[in-house]
């Protein structure tokens, strides 16, 4: 569905990403741990177009998208569910939800009907439903970050470190949801975590990326038992 | 160490011996007149090269501040019969009660909230000129500001009053210099780039930018004073938001923070005018198209495109000598 | 002791000025959410787009005046994203002074085709807005009435418009954060062109609105452009509501200053509330408390 292959991109100078490459099929969860400045987040930022590559070729559906801006990105059905959560912050619960279908052209039912799923999904999003984004908690931007991307019926879903700045009860929920997501909609999960344990519990398949490069990659549950792994990401 | 100091002086005193021969060679008053106003407004741009140049604050009310030194020496002199040199002192007094005006408001507001601030306060000195008539005559001016006199003798002509000011000039770009290179002027770039670092490394914020507004609003007055001894005349439609706007481009044209910078954009725009007449009616469109050239294409002004020009020759130098060993 | 006569006169005539000043406010607070620049040059803008209508529109090609508004705001717009390509959109990432130099400039050029085109032009135009009306008293040309009704509805309907059509609720998006908002599919750039595009058509407005008030002139709406950044700092910058409610509040205001000062001073007040708010509350009467 979404194929990366040799990707380089660079920052002024600096390469960030060197020959990176990763795919992803139909109906899987890949996750890509690393350390801090490992280059996740440049990788989801150039599959997305908000930063440009400098080589490389990334496909979509097997149409190239390497050179596309974001917001056609969108259209066609990538949805990033980016680093900090970025939520409209004077914008209220239910008006965040409404921009998240605002590249699409649905009728008031459709739009209605995509809410309820929602605050099926996330009851405490249906509580706040008329609250000022910005005075929601942590966890509760997390998933309305995550319910918003849900809006416009992506084909493709990228999570950038949900867990970041979450109190662990909180983060096993965002994942449950992630897995819940997943399962329900059959579309294809790209996580991107700096926690390794939780990314590699709900993924089938992982990348491991240090310093811009792909080191490792395979099943989750083999880079779950290798030694390497358990020693640099896991905690020994 | 006697090469060193040649070579540090040479470029100064090439200029001042160029400065000094100016006016015995070219006979033309016409252009010895643009040289003395471009001396007049190098002195308000040195004041703004401190404040907006090294230290960041945006300052749109140079114009207002050069109003103020000007009218104040004018209304001494012309009311109360002082001389030139007696009414420095209010000239000064009034830049440091400017300087310390301004100087609060920046510690307080950045940027683009600065800017409408230091433009509101230039029309509202601006408007009250034009009110207060009784005290300033509102929109006919004062006339009839006497010359200057040194020990009896009276600045009357131009060639006369371009040495008066070379003389300033020379002084004031020697002790303007000294504190760019100085420590405060390391202080005053470092709370240009970065504020909370500067003041994490011990400097008093508060202090340095109350000073460099002090210091500009100082040499703002100083203009002023300058100024209506030149022209014997001040009125204020001279004082516009153009005005400012003008000195604003003066400092960056030629480089902010640098005191040949300053010199080159004072004499440049001042100059500009005068070459683009051979376009007749388009000369203030081709000023505006090549301001806003220079400022999209060239932020750090002609001087820094000299800099990378003497950088390249140097690198080109040093690879060709290599290249021949 | 006041009469009620000069009282109301200066509260409706206030009212009408200080809409005026809200719409001012408006037109540039859209530029400045979208892209992060403060333009300029709205004075030359609006007086440029006087004399599109009055000139060339009425006078010079004789089309009648609803013609004359249709033609001018497409004119307008067509200006309108001239401006924000080569100026607004390139330059929105570079430093302050760049940036007030560059819009600054380009009013200058503005200025100087409005000089180089109509220089000479003696533009008569008659006032569209004939009449006179009685309240309590007072009597006052028709004309601020109308301004204030139509001043008073186009108030409503940018409001309407920016919080309840999509396109307008794409602009908020992109005012409060440009990431999220090309994340949702909003292609930002084509956004700063629409917001420049609604700020000009805005700027239309005002022109036509102040020809019956003050006249037709190259140096027409500077002090109104200059009064306008006041307004939206006395009632909360960069809040299209708080730029409605400064201006009403600037034009009372003045007006009401000039029965106990003298009218010279008159324009001091803007700016003497402009510093005010500034140094005691700089996010303005509507605005929350900045951390």
């Amino acid at each position: 569905m979404l194929k990366v292959d040799k990707v380089c991109t660079y920052y002024g100078k600096v390469m960030a990403l060197h020959e990176v490459s990763f795919e992803i099929g139909q109906d899987e969860i890949v996750s890509i741990i690393g350390a801090n400045g490992a280059g996740k987040s440049t990788l989801m930022k150039s599959i997305m177009g908000t930063v440009p590559i400098k080589s490389g070729s990334i496909q979509f559906e097997g149409k190239e998208i390497s050179k596309q801006k974001p917001h056609v990105n969108v259209k066609n059905g990538i949805v990033y569910v980016p680093e900090g959560r970025e939520i409209f912050p004077n914008l209220t619960v239910k008006e965040n939800l409404e921009m998240g279908a605002f590249c699409r052209n649905y009728s008031s039912k459709k739009i209605n009907e995509l809410y309820e799923e929602c605050y099926e999904m996330f009851p405490k999003l249906k509580e706040r439903q008329k609250q000022q984004a910005g005075s929601l908690s942590g966890g509760e931007q997390q998933m309305l970050a995550i319910a918003r991307g849900l809006m416009s019926e992506p084909k493709l879903i990228m999570f950038d470190e949900p867990s970041l700045g979450l109190a662990p009860v909180i983060v096993d929920e965002v994942f449950d949801i992630i897995v819940k997501l997943q399962q329900a909609k059959h579309i294809p999960v790209v996580l991107v975590e700096q926690n390794a344990f939780m990314a590699l519990s709900i993924s089938n398949r992982a990348y491991v990326l240090e310093n811009g490069v792909v080191s490792l990659s395979g099943q989750s549950s083999e880079l779950l038992n290798m030694p390497s792994v358990k020693e640099a990401y896991l905690g020994g | 160490m006697l090469k060193n100091i040649a070579k540090r002086s040479a470029l100064p005193v090439i200029l001042l011996i160029v400065a000094v021969l100016f006016p015995i060679v070219v006979h033309n008053n016409y252009y010895i007149q643009i040289c003395c106003t471009s001396m007049i407004y190098l002195v308000a741009v040195y004041g703004l090269n401190f404040i907006t140049g090294m230290t960041g604050q945006t300052n749109l009310g140079t114009a207002g501040i050069f109003a103020l030194g000007a009218y104040t020496s004018a209304l001494f002199e012309t009311v109360l019969g002082w001389n030139a040199w007696l009414s420095l002192i209010p000239v000064i007094a009034m830049g440091v009660i400017i300087g310390f005006g301004l100087g609060f408001p920046s510690l307080r507001l950045q940027g683009i909230y600065l800017a409408l601030t230091t433009i509101a306060l230039t029309e509202i000195v601006r408007k009250v000129i034009l009110a207060w008539s009784s005290l300033t005559q509102g929109a006919l001016g004062i006339k009839q500001i006497p010359n200057i006199s040194i020990f009896g003798l009276e600045i009357k002509t131009t060639t006369q009053y371009y040495y008066f000011a070379l003389v300033i000039i020379v002084i004031l770009s020697i002790i303007c210099s000294r504190i760019i290179k100085g420590k405060w002027g390391r202080i005053m770039i470092a709370v240009k780039d970065n504020p909370e670092a500067a003041s994490t490394c011990g400097a008093n914020i508060v202090t340095i930018k109350l000073t460099a507004f002090v210091i500009a609003a100082i040499l703002g007055c100083l203009a002023g004073w300058m100024f209506c001894h030149n022209y014997n005349y001040v009125n204020p439609s001279t004082f516009t938001m153009d005005m400012s706007i003008n000195f604003v481009i003066m400092m960056s044209l030629g480089g902010a923070g640098n005191i040949y910078g300053c010199m080159l954009g004072a004499l440049a725009i001042t100059l500009l005018p005068e070459l683009l007449r051979v376009f007749g009616e388009y000369y203030q469109i081709i000023y505006a198209l090549i301001v806003v050239t220079f400022a999209v294409f060239l932020p750090g002004g002609i001087t820094s495109l000299i800099k990378r020009g003497i950088d390249f020759l140097k690198v080109k130098l040093r690879k060709n000598a290599q290249a021949t060993k | 002791m006041i009469s009620t006569a000069t009282l109301v006169q200066a509260i409706v005539s206030g009212i009408a000025m200080g809409l005026i000043y809200s719409l001012v406010g408006i037109e540039y607070t859209l530029i400045w959410n979208t892209t992060g620049m403060l333009n300029f040059a709205h004075g030359k803008v609006i007086t440029f787009c006087g004399y599109l209508f009055g000139a060339l529109c009425l006078k010079q090609m004789g089309l009648p005046l609803v013609w004359s508004l249709i033609l001018a705001l497409v004119l307008a717009a067509i200006l309108a994203l001239l401006m924000s390509s080569s100026i607004f959109i390139p330059l929105r990432t570079k430093d302050n002074l760049c940036c007030i130099l560059a819009t600054v400039m380009a009013g200058k050029i503005l200025y100087e085709a409005m000089r180089l085109i109509w220089g000479a032009f003696n533009v008569g135009i008659d006032n569209y807005f004939p009449g006179t009306i009685n309240i309590f008293g007072a009597t006052l040309p028709a004309t601020y009435i109308y301004v204030l009704a139509i001043a008073f509805v186009m108030v409503v309907a940018l409001q309407i418009f920016l919080n309840k059509t999509k396109i307008g609720k794409g602009m908020k998006c992109v005012s409060q954060n440009k990431n999220a908002a090309s994340l949702m599919g909003i292609n930002v750039t084509r956004y700063m062109r629409i917001a420049t595009i609604l700020s000009f058509v805005v700027c239309c407005f005002l022109s036509i609105l102040l020809i019956p008030l003050i006249t037709l002139s190259k140096e027409m709406a500077e002090m109104i452009a200059l009064k306008g950044f006041a307004a939206g700092i006395v009632g909360g910058f960069g809040l299209i509501p708080g730029c409605t409610v400064g201006g009403v509040i600037l034009g009372v205001v003045e007006n009401l200053a000039c029965i106990v000062i003298p009218s010279g001073y008159k324009d001091v007040v803007a700016f003497v509330l402009l510093i005010g708010f500034l140094l005691i509350k700089p996010s303005g009467i509507l605005g929350k408390k900045a951390k």
